[in-house]
């Protein structure tokens, strides 16, 4: 325990008193500002356009969930009469359930429903100050975890690579103690990271934007729905990201057990930027076990779309991540452990 | 390691048994003969070496490095490392390791300090097993092993703070005196970046050292030294064993360091352990086997003549009698020939050196 304490304070402080980690998060605000500023040019553009809400239009609940009945009972006609095959990332129908079952739930509670947005969504680009600590925490929270996989894999791969673990290793410290520290260092860094770019962000929010914040509404894969606070929302995702980012830090070691130090960097980038993207196209061709791979992004599932792949709900989404994450972190901790250093 | 081997038996004439006769190329006898001719002298009994006190227990230490998919399919060849080596090593004991390049001896180094997973064989420090118990065995153990590789964009004050703080802490002043030992108080607080090799291996000396370790373990710490630096590292070695009883393990290609400094050496080849000798036994294994080349009239009979009065080994090529002298008195051969009738016309002594027991050794 003793040993995991010093080990974690000195990870921490060799990260913290990095200079590439700062060069890194003044780049992260420079663009979120830039972000900010842009956002704030559109939305002074469109002043006076309503493209507020869930769906756009002003329609109320009563009229649209017509729609969307509609809809729906023309998709399952075609479906069953095989004009329409269903790809793995056909998620339509989902959409047109999960938004029937929105518009219910508005019309049970008598709430607006042009008065909600999806979480990681934002109303309208005449942001309220809500709107912009939602839209800029996801923003950052993704470059947070660019830097968390970068310094994963400088940690691990590369002190590996140019041989500084020696020296560590030849501590009186066990292996897994030391490597439980890195993973816990670069977590509770990134953690630190994430919790002062949203203050940053609320400041900022109050300082460029006006108005309260839209209230999020959630949908799983059964039709539950519930609305919450916009700062519960933050908060949930938050915590999303926070599965994101030890996920990703367990990830790159991962691959850095079996790669140098430029795959162990590389590998983990491409994947974390582009394999939602490559996943997309590869539903559309109708593979449906690239469900297995793409299943970080927890909050698509609370969503009307729903899960990347139909069939799947943010539940099973956290099984296979739960999988996943216990399967790596058994590979990565057997073979650091096994690892004979040059 | 096969080209190791190759090499030195086509260019060094010891490696096939040429200095000792020199003439006879093809090594008519085998190769091994020799060698455990040395070996199997060694536990003279009468002579007995005083007993060690096992502190450093090697036992039937094997490594195979593999590589990919020969990792899991252990029937698939790999580099074999290690073979079996098992040692003891005393406590407050100077140990050396002698070998050739890829003999192994960082491997072995690296697996008494955990760096490298032997597949068999355990190693215990004081009766405490590594596997058992890294932090113990750790806490009594300083290493460096080969060039020593620092967090290059920090200062050496930095790294070497780091690495005590990494095993419990250090007062400052601790760390300062180390500094002042190894001679770097001046460019400690530059980056080790800009650390010239030696400097490098000084700051690794320092990392050893300064936890006061029981146990010292120094893969070629004189590597790169210059000639004062080697000179501090043997008094240093030497202060730490005889004013705090540490024990050294160390390796090194430089011979003559390890005669001076170490009470035993292990000789390493291929993975194999193929033989310890105390200091007394080098000094006398060098002083006592002495190849004597005696040009004379009738070579033959000289041989038979010396053979069967003293049972060494001999040679004949043309004119030319190679003797294998062993702790013997030259003059009384060459008495003993002439008194026989034998002309000598000339008789040549050349002492072994620690440079051809080696290759001997560990070819
Ligand atoms: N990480 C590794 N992976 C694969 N093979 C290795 C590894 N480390 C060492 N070896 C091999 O193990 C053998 C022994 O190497 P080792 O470094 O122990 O030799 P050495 O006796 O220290 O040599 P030197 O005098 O050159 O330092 C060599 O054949 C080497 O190629
Ligand atoms: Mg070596």
């Amino acid at each position: 325990m003793k040993g995991f304490v010093t080990a974690f304070s000195l990870e921490s402080k060799k990260i913290f008193s990095s200079k590439g980690f700062w060069i890194f998060i003044v780049a992260i605000l420079v663009l979120c500002l830039m972000v900010t500023l842009s956002f704030k040019m559109i939305g002074d553009l469109m002043e006076g356009m309503d493209d507020s809400g869930l769906t756009g239009s002003g329609a109320d609940a009563g009229q649209l969930v017509e729609v969307y009945r509609q809809q729906l009972d023309e998709y399952l006609q075609q479906v069953e009469s095989g004009q329409i095959k269903q790809k793995p990332g056909d998620t339509t129908e989902m959409t047109l359930r999960n938004s029937i079952a929105i518009c219910e739930y508005c019309i049970e509670h008598g709430i607006d429903v042009n008065s909600l947005v999806a979480i990681g969504s934002i109303s309208s680009f005449n942001m309220t100050s809500g709107d912009f600590v939602n839209m800029m925490s996801q923003v950052s929270f993704t470059f947070v975890c660019i830097l968390a996989i970068v310094i994963s894999a400088r940690t691990l791969a590369g002190e590996i690579d140019d041989g500084t673990m020696r020296m560590q290793l030849t501590r009186p410290i066990k292996r897994y103690v030391l490597l439980l520290a890195k993973q816990g260092a670069v977590f509770v860094a990134g953690l630190t990271v994430a919790v002062a770019f949203m203050a940053a962000f609320m400041a900022g929010g109050a300082l460029f934007f006006e108005g309260t914040a839209t209230d999020v509404v959630l949908v799983d894969a059964y039709q539950n729905v519930a609305v919450i606070n916009p700062y519960a929302a933050i908060l949930l995702t938050f915590l999303f990201f926070a599965v994101e980012l030890a996920t990703m830090i367990q990830f790159t070691m991962f691959i850095g057990s079996f790669v140098n130090k430029t795959g162990a960097l590389a590998i983990p980038l491409v994947t974390y930027l582009f394999v939602d993207t490559i996943a997309l196209l590869l539903y559309n061709t109708g593979l449906p076990w690239i469900g297995l791979f793409t299943n970080l992004n927890w909050a698509s599932g609370l969503t009307t779309a729903g899960a990347p792949v139909r069939g799947m709900s943010i539940y099973t989404m956290m099984a296979v991540t739960a999988v996943w994450f216990a399967g790596m972190t058994a590979v990565n901790y057997t073979v650091f452990e096994k690892r004979d250093l040059k | 390691m096969q080209e190791f081997s190759e090499l030195g038996k086509t260019t060094s004439p010891v490696a096939s048994g040429g200095d000792v006769f020199p003439e006879l190329n093809p090594a008519p006898e085998q190769p091994d003969d020799e060698f455990a001719e040395v070996c199997a002298e060694d536990p003279a009994p009468e002579e007995e070496e005083r007993e060690i006190d096992p502190y450093l227990v090697i036992k039937g230490v094997s490594k195979v490095f593999r590589k990919g998919a020969a990792r899991l399919d252990k029937s698939k060849p790999g580099i074999v490392a290690l073979d079996g080596v098992s040692l003891e090593v005393g406590k407050g004991e100077i140990f050396g390791l002698l070998g050739p390049n890829g003999a192994g001896k960082s491997t072995l180094i690296k697996v008494v300090t955990g760096l490298v997973i032997p597949d068999g064989g355990s190693v215990t420090l004081g009766g405490l097993d590594f596997k058992a118990d890294k932090e113990a065995f750790m806490s009594k153990v300083g290493a460096q092993i080969e060039t020593p590789v620092f967090f290059n964009k920090r200062s050496g004050w930095w790294n070497l703070k780091y690495l005590a703080d990494l095993q419990g802490g250090l007062p400052d002043q601790r760390i300062k005196d180390i500094v002042e030992i190894v001679g770097l108080t001046e460019r400690i607080n530059s980056r080790v970046g800009t650390y010239s090799m030696g400097m490098r291996q000084r700051l690794g000396l320092a990392q050893a050292i300064m936890n006061k370790p029981e146990l010292l373990v120094l893969d070629e710490p004189i590597n790169g030294l210059d000639p004062d630096g080697i000179a501090q590292v043997r008094d240093l070695i030497r202060r730490l064993r005889d004013d705090y009883g540490t024990t050294v393990l160390f390796s090194s290609h430089i011979l003559n360091e390890m005669q001076t400094l170490c009470d035993r050496v292990a000789f390493i080849s291929k993975g194999k352990l193929v033989a310890v000798k105390t200091k007394k036994q080098i000094a006398r294994g060098l002083g006592e086997t002495t190849v004597l080349t005696v040009v004379c009239d009738d070579p033959k009979r000289a041989a038979s003549l010396i053979t069967s009065a003293y049972g060494f080994r001999t040679k004949v090529q043309g004119e030319r009698l190679f003797v294998e002298v062993r702790n013997y008195n030259v003059a009384k051969i060459n008495r003993k020939l002439v008194e026989n009738g034998i002309e000598v016309e000339s008789f040549t002594v050349k002492s072994r050196t620690l440079e051809e027991m080696y290759r001997e050794l560990t070819r």
